[in-house]
């Protein structure tokens, strides 16, 4: 069998992408309803915005840099061995999923640098931006943890 | 509002290029970095006959990218070459929720009916 980079660590790797991928959807969660609240007049939930603003360009990052360490070794004993030749359907949801978080990648990076010193109070002009991040960033955290889980449930490593 | 608009449009540009880059690379046939997780290797074509991933070179173009029109955008504005105004931020919201839905839009259609190619099974391979 070819060795691939990190095969030995694969398990651990999706464990902790897993965990990530789960702290993430909770953060994002809070943040769409921060967003909302802050559309709707809510300005006194600036200091939790700027706190979940912090957390998920964080908690992306690690996310995202777990899932490419990892990406060599699914490539090639999960999608090549096996998703594509049984179960090709599994192999197109993963690449959608990995696409459209690469995709949402710009959104957690814009909600951290403008985030993160956001004042609801005295900055009302950000609040569209800082919704609809926060509402995209949801939506397609979303639909990459519950992919996930369909494609692990499938063939994790 | 200029302070703020001066901190909210430039990661706006860098994000609606990383976008607009996103769509371009994967529309038109585009030479990216590929890897070869077999062979141990980067490639740099637009598509090698072997078993690759394009992704993190389309990452690395696109974040060039973005960054590159974010430092632009920024540069911009330091130097006051023009005065920013609100309808701008909500005109750059638009094209980046646009570009965001466009680009996914055709990945979503491109990939519900691909056919993937599986690689050739190594010898002794059974499947768990």
């Amino acid at each position: 069998m070819p060795h691939v980079f990190l095969d030995g660590y694969a398990k651990p790797l999706l464990v902790l992408h897993a965990l990530a991928a789960f702290a993430l959807f909770g953060a994002c969660t809070h943040q769409a309803v921060i967003g909302v609240g802050l559309l709707r007049g809510r300005l006194h939930l600036g200091r939790q915005a700027r706190i979940y603003a912090q957390l998920i360009g964080a908690l992306f990052v690690v996310a995202f840099g777990v899932g490419l360490l990892m990406y060599p070794h699914y490539r090639y004993h999960v999608r090549g061995l096996f998703l594509d030749r049984y179960e090709p359907w599994a192999s197109n949801l993963f690449d959608m999923k990995e696409n459209l978080l690469a995709l949402a990648l710009p959104f957690a990076l814009c909600l951290f640098a403008i985030g993160r010193r956001f004042d609801p109070r005295e900055e009302p002009v950000l609040i569209p931006f800082f919704a609809f991040a926060s509402l995209a960033l949801w939506a397609l955290v979303t639909f990459g943890v519950i992919s996930g889980l369909v494609i692990t449930s499938v063939r994790g490593v | 509002m200029q302070k703020s608009l001066a901190r909210a449009v430039p990661p706006l540009c860098g994000a609606a290029a990383y976008l607009a880059a996103w769509f371009l690379s994967t529309a038109l046939p585009t030479r990216l970095l590929w890897h070869l997780p077999v062979e141990h290797r980067f490639t740099f074509e637009v598509h090698p006959l072997t078993l690759g991933a394009d992704f993190y070179g389309r990452l690395v173009l696109c974040l060039g990218v973005g960054a590159l029109a974010a430092t632009a955008a920024a540069v911009s504005i330091k130097l006051r070459k023009f005065e920013l105004r609100a309808s701008w931020l909500r005109a750059l919201l638009i094209w980046t929720f646009g570009l965001l839905l466009f680009t996914s839009g055709m990945y979503l259609n491109i990939l519900a009916s691909r056919r993937p190619i599986a690689a050739p099974l190594p010898p002794g391979y059974v499947a768990r």
